[in-house]
């Protein structure tokens, strides 16, 4: 094998300078050197290490920047400690820290709950069989395939104040014409609604997948006992889908809470201020009005909120997951 | 089941089916719709569709009541760049993270699981404390409004998810096939694409097409970093939304048009949906 | 020099041995089976002289060659995995050819016409021809087996390494599999390693048996030899059906010149001559006595002389023999006996048999049969 080798690198120098031959061979040399057993899968995590990088980079920038009063349009960033936080906590931002809180933990927990029992509804109609039962499971996932700024566009037409449909629909249950989006008091539920109708199905389509991989022994045993549809849910199938639900929790907790895309273009935080979520709001304090030394601010209060909430949920989801082993 | 409940049961799927389809068909409808049929006070079920909308949309063709006149439309172009984005997007996420989900299904080492974690962990992140840095960096690298700029900070959605969603589909192929294959006289890189691509193909397939998906339908990321020359489709769309009078027919037209390659996609890939949506949390 | 040396051979995984000092020749021609527990190590045996995992330390030289430093790939050794692991999107056919069209074969070129009779030959011998056309999907397991092997042997390879290939199979699969494996050995001469845990499996084919335990190789030679003279305690446990028993924790006292063993349970066990005196040499203090099940018999006559006396624990009638439970003073000790023992009753007394030759002493501490110790 070794004298091949050899072989091969004078046969080469006829044609070539010698320089090059030793290169080449210094080259497989090398490349033999760093591709051992013990690098491969070093090399081969490294370019999504790189960009693992060139997210994490700008990411703790930002938390840097946070600690400092940085406005470009004013001049260069300077340190003030934890001066933006307390601002924050002082609420003299506007609009205020304590408001966008109060929005976003009011959108984040709607949501959660109405989707997840709506979508529990739905996986545990969608469980049987029936004629066209494919075609159902098909299409109940379509609105969650929407770009969520879509979503919105498509309620904003129904919740047209004056012509929307939704206002006619209401005249026959003798509802006054709202201004939904418009109204300060309508618009954070009806934001939450279009969320809902757009994340809903995802809720269900992972709960129905969790319902089909449930052991069936257990079921069939509490038909043969006799016990009620309503004991089965409570006591069989509630915690036998508890690691299930608890993943949806984590990914709509996350969701919601960073959720952006839908609320700027319902309503881009207004009507005065009444969907103006902690996102949002950073979204203001720093591509409007380049006070970026705040945006981050807001932004890594949010990032932590996400953060130990999702340290929670995904505690309670390993618990759950053992319990379920034994 | 009784006869009762069967009823009762219909009814909720009847139910859940309206409430599922109802916005979208209305959409669908009002891209159809003359303006005074838009701003008809009853609502109109049954009218006589014109396709006005679509053709100014898509061709720039406006009916001004005698002739079609020309005017601007930049959906077809926006439609461009979003469709060239998800796939450029789709791609570098698979050069990148194919090999590091072959690295983390198949070997054991130092800080695996920190890494994977740390990727992960990305969903967490506000993509705002993310973007700003970003956008920063663009202006003055040149990258700012440019296709090749949105596929790299897409990547902050699609690499999480396909390194996960690969990891597990590699791991499930048995590691004694790639070995007997290197017994065989296969070197690695021959193992990996004479057995272990040809294996992974109808996974790559379903995660290729969920990658599409995840990044055609992102709007905050792709807002930032581009201007009017590579903005994609979705921020394009808020243009409509923002005027003083918006024209609720050409807007939902195309906006019909942005919501159809997602759901057209997540038709051919039902079966695999539910484990790429979770990041194979739960088995599908 | 032999065609395979593996010379001190050792593999740490952190602080833990998979592998250690294991040495082992095997001549051209030659099957060695690897006979040991699961966990032994015969696993990650194959695959280090595979090259699929590495080592810590040690020599292998297969055909005059130092194979160390070569990748896998350039190896040329051939290994049959316990699962088989056939690849399932390519059909019997293309799986059998698949290391024809590697680089390094494709260099060696050998011609399509030899490729497609040395297959013939081969899927003739293991009588898979018309299966050819299938994907592994269609296969049984006995089917997907023959093919694994099938595309193995297609290769000529140096070595030939076998990982438990019929220990998934049905019992009756196994029997009607193992001396055709033998054969076809035979047949192509390559050297082989076969790794299992059955004992029978290893005494029907095997040239030389090596028994490995927790990396250790604990004894190397023919089955006589392991039969007859197993070098460690732990070897009765992975020989014969019951295994052997073993009686453990006994003194040795001499009576009337005559050197006996006192166990915990108060048994008296004679020792002969060539075990007394190395018991003396080596001043052992505490014995584990062992003896096979067929070496004890329920009826006396010329050497086997009563040594135990206890009652019928249980019969359980195994075709042409039987086994015998009989309970000495708390113990339980297997017998193998003759069919028909049925209209013996449960708690009968009975007296056991047997030579005093056919008893293995083994040192308490370390477990090493006496007489192989240093």
């Amino acid at each position: 094998m070794h004298k091949n080798k050899n072989n091969g690198h004078t046969e080469v120098s006829i044609f070539f300078p010698e320089a090059v031959a030793k290169i080449g061979s210094c080259l497989v040399r090398a490349k033999r050197r760093i591709v051992t057993r013990k690098t491969i899968p070093y090399l081969l995590y490294f370019p999504a290490f790189i960009a693992t990088v060139g997210i994490l980079y700008p990411f703790f920038r930002s938390v840097v920047l946070s600690f400092y009063e940085y406005n470009p349009t004013y001049g260069p960033a300077y340190f003030i400690g934890v001066q933006n936080y307390i601002d924050l906590f002082q609420g003299v931002t506007s609009p205020s820290f304590w408001l966008s809180l109060r929005v976003t933990l009011i959108y984040a927990f709607a949501n959660i709950s109405i989707q997840l029992i709506l979508g529990l509804g739905i996986a545990l109609l969608l469980v049987r069989t029936f004629a066209g039962y494919r075609i159902v499971r098909a299409v109940v996932l379509f609105p969650f395939m929407i770009p969520p700024i879509i979503e919105a566009m498509m309620w904003k037409l129904m919740y047209e104040p004056v012509t929307g449909i939704i206002n006619y629909i209401g005249s026959f249950l003798g509802m006054p014409r709202i201004g939904w989006l418009g109204d300060a008091a309508w618009a954070l539920p009806s934001v939450i609604v279009i969320d809902v109708h757009n994340f809903t199905p995802f809720v269900a389509i992972i709960l129905l997948a969790g319902l089909q991989s449930l052991p069936k022994r257990p079921f069939e045993a509490a038909q043969v006992d006799g016990a009620s549809s309503w004991f089965i849910l409570k006591n069989l199938t509630f915690p036998l889908l508890k690691p299930v639900l608890y993943v949806v929790l984590l990914f709509r907790m996350i969701e919601s809470l960073i959720m952006f895309d839908m609320i700027y273009a319902a309503t881009h935080g207004g009507p005065a201020n009444a969907t103006m979520s902690i996102h949002v709001n950073a979204y203001y304090h720093g591509m409007r009005w380049t006070m970026f030394g705040t945006s981050f601010a807001f932004l890594v209060i949010l990032w932590a909120m996400v953060f130990s909430g999702s340290f929670f949920i995904i505690r309670a989801w390993r618990k759950a997951l053992e319990a379920r082993m034994v | 089941m009784s006869r009762n409940k069967k009823i009762l049961y219909t009814i909720a799927i009847v139910i859940v089916m309206i409430w599922t389809c109802f916005p979208i068909g209305w959409m669908v409808l009002t891209s159809l719709k003359s303006p005074p049929d838009v701003y008809a006070y009853p609502p109109k079920i049954i009218f006589k569709p014109i396709l006005d909308n679509w053709l100014n949309v898509l061709l720039g063709q406006e009916w001004t009541g005698t002739a079609y006149i020309t005017v601007h439309t930049d959906i077809p172009r926006y439609f461009m760049n979003s469709f060239l984005i998800a796939c450029g997007a789709t791609l570098i996420a698979f050069l990148l993270g194919l090999p590091a989900a072959y690295s983390l299904a198949r070997y054991k080492f130092f800080g695996k699981e920190n890494f994977a974690f740390t990727l992960l962990s990305f969903r967490f992140a506000p993509g705002l404390i993310v973007i700003f840095g970003i956008y920063q960096l663009y202006q003055r690298t040149g990258l700012f409004d440019t296709h090749f700029g949105v596929m790299a900070v897409h990547q902050l959605l699609l690499l999480p998810f396909v390194v996960w969603m690969m990891r597990s589909y590699i791991a499930a192929i048995p590691i004694d096939i790639e070995r007997a294959a290197r017994v065989d006289g296969y070197s690695w890189l021959g193992v990996f694409t004479k057995v272990t691509l040809p294996l992974l193909k109808p996974a790559l397939a379903a995660s290729a097409v969920i990658a599409f998906i995840y990044s055609w339908n992102e709007f905050l990321l792709g807002y930032v970093v581009t201007g009017p020359n590579a903005r994609p489709m979705t921020p394009a769309l808020l243009g409509f939304i923002s005027y003083e009078r918006v024209l609720w027919g050409q807007m939902a037209a195309a906006a019909v048009l942005g919501m159809l390659p997602s759901i057209v996609l997540s038709l051919f890939v039902q079966r695999y949906v539910v484990a790429g949506l979770s990041f194979g949390a739960v088995k599908g | 020099m032999a065609y395979l040396e593996i010379r001190n051979l050792t593999k740490e995984y952190g602080k833990v041995k998979a592998l250690d000092g294991f040495t082992l020749e095997v001549e051209h021609n030659e099957l060695v089976v690897i006979l040991g527990q699961p966990g032994a190590g015969k696993t990650t045996l194959l695959m280090t002289l595979a090259g699929l995992e590495p080592f810590t330390q040690g020599e292998i030289i297969l055909d005059d060659e130092d194979i160390v430093d070569k990748p896998t790939e350039l190896r040329d050794i051939a290994m049959v995995f316990e699962t088989y692991a056939l690849y399932p999107h390519l059909t019997v056919g293309e799986n059998i050819t698949f290391s024809f069209y590697s680089y390094r074969a494709k260099r060696a070129g050998l011609s399509k016409e030899k490729i497609t009779e040395r297959v013939k030959r081969i899927t003739e011998m293991l009588e898979i021809s018309d299966l050819l056309k299938r994907y592994p999907r269609e296969l049984s397991g006995g089917q997907m087996q023959r093919v694994s092997l099938a595309r193995a042997l297609v290769r000529s390879p140096k070595l030939l390494l076998l990982d438990e290939p019929i220990a998934h199979l049905d019992a009756k699969l196994r029997h009607r599999l193992r001396p055709e494996l033998r054969r076809l050995q035979k047949q192509t001469g390559v050297a082989t390693l076969y790794t299992t845990t059955d004992y029978m499996e290893a005494f029907g084919i095997a040239d030389k048996i090596l028994v490995l335990h927790e990396g250790v190789s604990l004894q190397i030679g023919t089955k006589e030899d392991i039969w007859n003279k197993p070098a460690h305690r732990i070897i009765g446990n992975l020989l014969g059906v019951p295994s052997m028993n073993i009686i453990p924790g006994g003194r040795p006292k001499i009576m009337n010149g005559k050197m006996n063993i006192f166990t915990e349970d108060g048994l008296q066990i004679p020792v002969d001559k060539e075990q007394q005196t190395r018991i003396q040499e080596k001043s052992i203090e505490k014995i584990d006595i062992g003896i096979h099940p067929s070496d004890i018999r329920p009826v006396g006559g010329g050497e086997y002389k009563p040594v135990l006396r206890g009652e019928i624990y249980v019969y359980e009638p195994l075709g042409i023999k039987g086994a015998l439970s009989v309970k000495v003073n708390k113990r339980i000790i297997r017998v193998q006996t003759p069919a028909r023992y049925e209209q013996r009753k449960v708690g009968e007394k009975i007296d056991l048999y047997f030579k005093e030759t056919d008893t293995h002493l083994f040192d308490s501490k370390s477990g090493l049969n006496i007489l192989f110790m240093r």
